[in-house]
């Protein structure tokens, strides 16, 4: 066992937190995250952040300011 | 028991960085002889990452409960030698946290079905509760909302296609012709000026000075 430490880089941790990693990856991921506190906070960090860009999102299509948002996805 | 509130689990898992002195084998051996100093060291090792793992997925309510029941049958499960390979230790803790967060919700799904409420939500997030925690989501949406005002359009939709509608990177990227690394150097510099923007904010509420300024 090493003292060392292997983080967790920002990309990965932001498909965890949108339940979209890979099923592979999140048992070696959530098992690093018992015993590092630096990648719980990378994670709690990243929670907020993409819980704030959902709802964010989701108020400017309720407001209507989202119109482009709406025809480039209708077009695609 | 002290209810911690989320912003206390936050910032323990912040500030936590977990060491460990002892190899996982001679912790289990510590723990089979009774040996005090290796239950300290199991929890002073793992209490805060369960303890993080458990609240993020069940909220505090009877998250101290969940989080004593584990370091319970985790340690009943090593003396009693059924913990075959030492170096596996922590998948077999990250096992049990799992089955016990299984058997947590299994329960609280449960009791709101005899109380005939389909809230669940609000039974496994107790965030109503703390009416501070709701203003400081209102304020980081509110930094989000500001990000994705700022952004071009096309940017907007990118990020609101990815965030809000859950569109995976191979159909954004194929649909608006964006290469992977475009699309991942274009949420990182909202994820940047969204960091940047709360830490503005947190500035202004610590520098009256500042606070005049409307341009901060």
């Amino acid at each position: 066992m090493s003292d060392r430490i292997q983080h967790i880089d920002s990309e990965r941790m932001e498909q965890y937190a949108m339940e979209i990693l890979p099923e592979q990856q999140v048992a070696e991921l959530e098992q690093h995250l018992l015993i590092c506190g630096p990648c719980q906070g990378l994670l709690a960090k990243t929670d907020a952040y993409v819980a704030s860009m959902r709802a964010a999102a989701r108020r400017m299509r309720e407001e209507g300011t989202d119109q482009a948002c709406e025809a480039g996805a209708s077009s695609a | 028991m002290t209810i911690q509130t989320e912003t206390d689990l936050r910032s323990q898992a912040a500030d936590s960085d977990a060491r460990w002195e002892t190899p996982w084998p001679a912790l289990i051996e510590k723990i089979q002889t009774d040996d005090a100093s290796g239950m300290e060291e199991l929890y002073r090792v793992f209490s805060r990452g369960v303890r993080f793992y458990l609240w993020r997925r069940m909220g505090t309510q009877d998250l101290e409960d969940t989080l004593h029941d584990t370091f319970l049958i985790v340690t009943e499960a090593i003396r009693r030698g059924e913990l075959r390979e030492p170096d596996r230790l922590l998948g077999f803790i990250w096992t049990v946290v799992r089955r016990q967060l299984a058997t947590r919700i299994d329960q609280t799904v449960q009791v709101r079905r005899e109380r005939a409420d389909v809230d669940l939500a609000s039974g496994l997030l107790d965030h109503r509760q703390h009416p501070e925690l709701d203003a400081i989501v209102q304020q980081r949406i509110d930094l989000a909302y500001r990000v994705l005002s700022e952004v071009p359009l096309r940017d907007r939709e990118i990020l609101t296609r990815f965030y809000m509608k859950e569109q995976s990177q191979g159909q954004i990227c194929r649909e608006m012709k964006l290469s992977g690394t475009q699309f991942r150097l274009l949420k990182s510099r909202a994820k940047a000026r969204f960091g940047e923007l709360g830490k503005r904010r947190l500035l202004l509420k610590t520098s009256p000075d500042l606070s005049r300024c409307r341009h901060v």
